[in-house]
């Protein structure tokens, strides 16, 4: 029987999965020693066993055609990885499994590039906690000087506000004494143009009563005048009553002609007489 | 890539930091105080207004007669009444607001509409302002005057139209107010809004309930035409 070639290695294995533990069926036999086929050089050093097919049928792989003696058979714990089992007619009864020797420091089991990211996160990291660590202290500072300002403002609020209410309250006590001098403005004004109506309304009767003084004295000067004509009058006829009582001694022309005067020396004293009498009736 | 979009994030967090205050302002109450805007038409150093002050009443003395009527002044020195007020006058009397008596000294008249111009050696307490155009209908205006030859009254009215053969045509063109005024109200300055002169008061109707007064651009003609004053006579 010839031995079929191992499967290429598959680079999708995963490198730091552990070895699977030896199953009960088959334990591992280190007296016995069977010929392995050469590793790949992405594979892990060691190779990994397998479980123990003995006594088992042999699965036919699936993918490829089946030679009746070496099957790979997946492993049912990693289907991603495609480990696989080796199982060959010739040492189907002594498979010797090599005990895999685990790596002594975590970090030589991580590859160079993955270490380099670890490096370049962990250093990024320490420098965005510095920067953030001294953007707080910054805000401390910076919250510190407003808290301080604010007490200030709290403080000068307050004042202002007394003043405030101060000054309010002395506009209120000022409204009022407006008000009240309004009041009193509005009075005065009222009685300002009382008074000065009443002024106007005695010089109208001061001057109603010039004019009737004027005419009382005018009424009393034609009385005058027309008692002093009508006094004449009498004389006049007086005498021309004595003249008459003796007309032999004037001379009759003479004394008609004085008749005639005393006559109209009387009419005009009644036209006189007269004329008062009307504008005393009026 | 996350430590440049970390970095990205924490320089914007930078930019919008806060800043810390500014200097502590030093006085909180501003530099400019409020001053008082009251307008210079309305002060009086008594309390009453410039339309009260302006008008005055005319007191015309005739030959046994006495009319009472109400003018304006124009300037310091010049008064505006109703034609009629001074008619046959011997003597007129002027006396203001608060009383005061002034004496005219010559006595204008016209030919134009029912005014009349009177002269005054004292000044006058205060005068009007003349409009520069007649009022239009339905404008609100304050009439001032004595009715009755008793207190200085403010009366508000309406401009409205006037029936042309309701008014005097040797007065010309006048207008109707929607109030009606007592004899002694003849002379009143017609004010606007602005306390502008906008005419003067004339006669009342003796159909419908409304005051008749000669227009401003009338009262400027006046004005314009060289003043003829002739003195006062002192007889009868």
């Amino acid at each position: 029987m010839s031995i079929p070639p191992p499967p290429p290695p598959d680079d999708n294995a995963d490198p730091f999965r552990p070895p699977p533990p030896p199953t009960p069926d088959t334990p591992p036999q280190a007296s016995e020693s069977v010929p392995l086929p050469p590793p790949s050089s992405d594979a892990p050093t060691s190779p990994i066993p397998g479980p123990s097919s003995a006594g088992k049928k042999p699965v036919p792989d699936p993918s490829g055609p089946s030679t009746g003696t070496t099957e790979a058979i997946p492993s049912p714990s990693s289907p991603r990885t495609g480990s696989v089992f080796r199982r060959t007619p010739a040492n189907e009864e002594t498979t010797v499994l090599t005990p895999v020797t685990a790596p002594t420091n975590i970090l030589d089991r991580i590859p160079l590039s993955e270490r380099k990211r670890w490096r370049l996160f962990a250093g990024g990291t320490a420098g965005l906690a510095a920067l953030l660590l001294a953007f707080t202290v910054y805000l401390l500072v910076i919250n510190n000087q407003w808290q301080t300002r604010a007490d200030a403002l709290t403080i000068e609020s307050y004042d202002l506000g007394e003043r405030l209410t101060d000054a309010l309250g002395q506009i209120v006590d000022q409204q009022a004494q407006i008000d009240l001098l309004g009041e009193q403005l509005e009075t005065s004004q009222e009685r300002v143009l009382e008074l000065a109506d009443e002024m106007a309304q005695a010089g109208d009767n001061a001057t109603y009563t010039q004019q009737q003084l004027a005419l009382y004295q005018e009424l009393s000067a034609l009385g005058g005048s027309v008692s002093l004509a009508l006094n004449h009058c009498v004389n006049e006829h007086e005498k021309l009553v004595g003249y008459l009582k003796n007309p032999g001694a004037w001379d009759p022309e003479s004394l008609a002609a004085y008749e005639a005067g005393v006559n109209q020396l009387c009419d005009s004293a009644q036209s006189a007489n007269a004329t008062l009498q009307k504008a005393l009736t009026e | 890539m996350k430590f440049a979009a970390g970095a990205l994030a924490l320089l914007l967090v930078g930019c919008a930091a806060p800043l810390p205050p500014g200097p502590y302002p030093t006085d909180f109450v501003p530099d400019e105080s409020p001053s008082p805007t009251i307008d210079s038409f309305l002060l009086s150093p008594d309390g009453f207004d410039a339309a009260q002050r302006m008008t005055v009443r005319v007191r015309n003395v005739g030959c046994e007669t006495i009319v009472t009527g109400t003018g304006f002044g124009v300037d310091e020195h010049t008064l505006i009444t109703a034609g009629h007020v001074v008619e046959g006058s011997r003597s007129i009397e002027i006396t203001t607001y608060d009383g005061q008596t002034i004496e005219a000294t010559a006595l204008g008249s016209t030919t134009v509409a029912d005014l009349a111009i009177i002269a005054v050696e004292e000044s006058l307490p205060a005068f009007g302002e003349l409009a520069e155009a007649d009022p239009s209908i339905s404008d609100a205006v304050t009439i001032v005057g004595y009715p009755g030859g008793g207190r200085l009254t403010t009366t508000r009215a309406v401009v409205i139209t006037t029936d042309p053969e309701d008014v005097d045509p040797e007065v010309g063109p006048a207008f109707g107010a929607t109030v009606v005024l007592e004899p002694g109200m003849s002379g009143a300055p017609v004010l606007n809004s602005d306390g502008q002169v906008v005419g003067v008061i004339y006669g009342v109707s003796e159909n419908l309930p409304q005051s008749f007064f000669i227009p401003v651009s009338a009262l400027q003609t006046l004005l314009e035409q060289p003043p003829v004053l002739t003195p006062e006579s002192s007889s009868c």
